[in-house]
């Protein structure tokens, strides 16, 4: 285990450069050439080192923070939310990287918890929506499910209805709208073939059912269900159903799937 | 073996793209081409063959790039290990079984280690095996050819399967109308040739290229210096970027960089990222690919940098059995660069360049040498690079990486975003004279502000390859 220790003391150091001599002595499981070798960086040149090695870290998480995002943050508020990040989760990796990108962004979404901060929490969920859309699975068996599911290349999101005027607003680099806090609006994001990224508001009943889609029930099971348990949806009910045919026409809805 | 509920549609054929080496692909019964369209859409060279005249003159007309070859497919010749995928869609009911298992056997040789099979045909159940569907070699009706699953492991014994079906398949088309059919359908893939022991010397010599950065695109495709390009693998995980390595991919030769290996680590890089890699590898097509003797984390901190490794036993067999474990998942040679160092890390700097040696010439790998590496290392150190060149070995030298850096308090770090160093040109004439590099390479990671010149010195560095030795 002596390489492990080693390793790990020598980053340790790295990480917490002024505590360096006490995070050597504590260290037992050393040989006598690799505490000698630890022991003989002078503190000034551990420093030097460690504010690289530092940066290296920050700057990896920032570099992945969508650029939608960036633009709205000052870069020195979030270069220390990153900083902090590196700090409290030392094993976070980028790899793979949408699925470490998604905690890191949960990790910046509960910092972001100021309430006229509302819009970079919802644009913090977006983003994480548009690392999940693929268009490109290794063909593997695909298992019949019983009703619909949301395919990979669509989500759902739950923002404020001044969310589209927002992404607007950061595409064109206009001025920020003004922006309710507090109403909720279900859309589907979606992205085409060509990776363009759409943003459909959705009636709220049609969102309920299409959160509650697992792929155990049918379409008109899941519907049935969400009118009992809100039935101000019954006059919708209808309407609703039509929605399936459409949804499985963009191909958002299938019934499958996969199982590497 | 796992079997599917659903056969294969056209959105499982565009989603299995990325998996397909690069290599050209064949549609052996191209009929209205739309596989054939997909597949070249997507930026594979495709060759279309089917007997259909009229239907590949369509398919001719409205994609003149595609290749198309008008006979019956027991006339065309499969040319062995030549494919990187071949497509056989519901073609066998057309052959006798005798010719059935032929093409089998023809589709085995046919594809390349690492190629993909994407075949259905009837079931022995299918309603078609009734009736005489098929025609002889004399033109005679000949029983409907049937296939099943059954068949994989005769013709296809150690081939990994990625997806199986064998069932019912409703259809409509004139003259029947609504129908249903029983297909047998696979893909899999041909599996890789183990890397032998490496013949070094026999490595192709790609001259002189630099790092691709998207900043840079356009003023890289428009350089005449440019010979080869690397590109960094850990930006490439995702499949959705494949494309753009395909394109590349047309023009250039592509040596794959990572750095996330970390080969110094117990335990190494995850099964799952070795087989990022090597589809990245495979992608690229690479004559080798490359990533660092170092290690980025240990089992309690994960660093964004490449630290260096201490020369021990126990360093060497941990090196050892992670790039035993790359080499079975990437079968293609691999090159460790020597990192940059700010600290020492043994007493005696030549004991890193012996250990350096033992590990390429025990794990048979090759060495990318980062002669900015070199020198910063020697200026942070006080080493002297000549007599640390000098304890490598010359013969495993195939690449070598120049780049400019910065002093910062008295430390030369490796950024990647200034001119090369004056005496980092005198050491690569030096490297240059004393081995015999396939493959020179400028990394440059900021400062993209003046492209001409960085490019100016991909130029440089091309002239001074060609004065000191470089053979093309
Ligand atoms: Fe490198
Ligand atoms: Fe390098």
């Amino acid at each position: 285990m002596s390489l492990s220790s080693y390793q790990n003391t020598w980053i340790e150091m790295l990480m917490y450069p002024e505590r360096s001599a006490e995070i050597l002595a504590s260290t037992a499981d050393l040989t006598p050439a690799e505490r000698i070798l630890l022991a003989a960086v002078s503190p000034e040149r551990l420093q030097t080192i460690s504010k690289t090695v530092i940066y290296s870290r920050i700057s990896a998480f920032v570099r992945v923070v969508p650029a939608n995002l960036r633009s709205l943050l000052p870069a020195d508020r979030l270069e220390a939310m990153a900083r902090d990040y590196a700090y409290r989760e030392p094993l976070a990796s980028l790899y793979p990287l949408a699925q470490q990108t998604r905690q890191w962004l949960d990790f910046l979404a509960a910092a972001l918890s100021a309430e006229n901060e509302q819009h970079l929490r919802d644009l913090i969920r977006f983003e994480q929506l548009k690392s999940r859309f693929s268009h490109y699975e290794k063909p593997a068996p695909r298992q019949k499910l019983r009703g619909p599911v949301l395919s990979p290349a669509c989500g759902l999101l739950l923002a404020s209805p001044d969310f589209a005027a927002l992404l607007q607003a950061i595409w064109q680099e206009q001025s920020l709208p003004a922006y309710d806090n507090n109403t909720r609006q279900g859309y589907l994001v979606f992205e085409n073939p060509e990776r363009e990224v759409g943003l459909l508001p959705l009636h709220w009943g049609l969102y309920h059912v299409l959160q509650t889609c697992n792929g155990q029930q049918s379409w008109a099971e899941v519907l049935d269900a969400v009118c009992k348990s809100h039935p101000e949806l019954t006059a919708d009910h209808s309407t609703l159903c039509q929605w399936e045919a459409y949804l499985r026409q963009r191909g958002w809805l299938r019934d499958w799937q996969s199982v590497a | 073996m796992l079997l599917s509920d659903l056969p294969i549609d056209r959105a499982l054929l565009s989603a299995a793209c990325p998996w397909i080496p690069t290599g050209p692909v064949l549609d052996l019964g191209a009929g209205h081409g739309q596989i054939s369209e997909l597949l070249q859409a997507y930026g594979f060279p495709v060759t279309a063959v089917d007997e259909d005249t009229r239907a590949l003159a369509a398919v001719q007309a409205a994609h003149p790039e595609l290749q198309v070859v008008e006979c019956d497919l027991r006339q065309f010749e499969i040319a062995p290990e030549h494919w990187a995928a071949i497509v056989c869609l519901n073609v066998t009911p057309f052959l006798p079984q005798a010719d059935v298992e032929a093409l089998l056997m023809h589709l085995a040789a046919g594809l390349k280690p690492g190629g993909v099979l994407i075949f259905s045909g009837f079931h022995a159940d299918d309603p078609g095996c009734a009736y005489l569907m098929a025609e002889d070699a004399h033109g005679q009706p000949a029983p409907t050819g049937q296939v099943s699953l059954a068949l994989l492991p005769r013709f296809f014994s150690d081939w990994p399967v990625w997806f199986a079906f064998e069932g019912p398949v409703e259809d409509d088309h004139p003259p029947q109308g609504p129908h249903r059919h029983v297909l047998s359908q696979w893909i899999i893939q041909k599996p890789e040739v183990p890397l032998a022991t490496i013949n070094w010397s026999a490595l192709p010599r790609l001259g002189t290229g630099m790092g691709w950065r998207a900043a840079l695109h356009e003023e890289i495709l428009a350089s005449e210096a440019i010979e080869f390009l690397e590109i960094m693998t850990d930006d490439h995980h995702s499949p959705e970027l494949d494309q753009r390595l395909l394109a590349l991919r047309q023009r250039y030769t592509l040596v794959p960089h990572g750095v996330e290996l970390s080969p110094g680590t117990p335990g190494g890089a995850s099964e799952a990222y070795l087989k990022d890699v090597a589809r990245i590898v495979a992608r690229c097509d690479s004559p080798w690919w490359s990533d660092h003797l170092c290690y980025t984390h240990s089992p309690r901190y994960r660093t964004h940098s490449l630290n260096p490794l201490p020369p021990g036993e126990e360093s060497l067999a941990t090196v050892l059995s992670n790039l035993k474990r790359a080499r079975q998942n990437i079968p293609r040679p691999l090159l460790l660069e020597n990192p940059a160092y700010y600290a020492a890390v043994s007493p005696d700097p030549l004991q890193e360049a012996a250990f350096f040696k033992q590990i390429v010439e025990s794990a048979d790998c090759g060495i990318l040498l980062d002669v900015a590496n070199l020198m910063g290392n020697a200026y942070n150190l006080g080493l002297d690079p000549y007599t640390y060149f000098d304890a490598l070995p010359a013969e495993r030298i195939v690449q070598l990486h120049l780049a400019g850096g910065r002093l910062l308090e008295e430390v030369l770090f490796d950024t990647h975003d200034r001119p090369i160093w004056q005496e980092t040109w005198e050491l690569l004439r030096y490297v240059l004279q004393h081995s015999d590099v396939r493959a020179v390479s400028l990394e440059w990671d900021d400062n993209y502000e003046v492209p001409a010149r960085i490019l100016e010195e991909v130029q440089a560095l091309r002239r001074v390859q060609r004065q000191f030795g470089l053979r093309l």
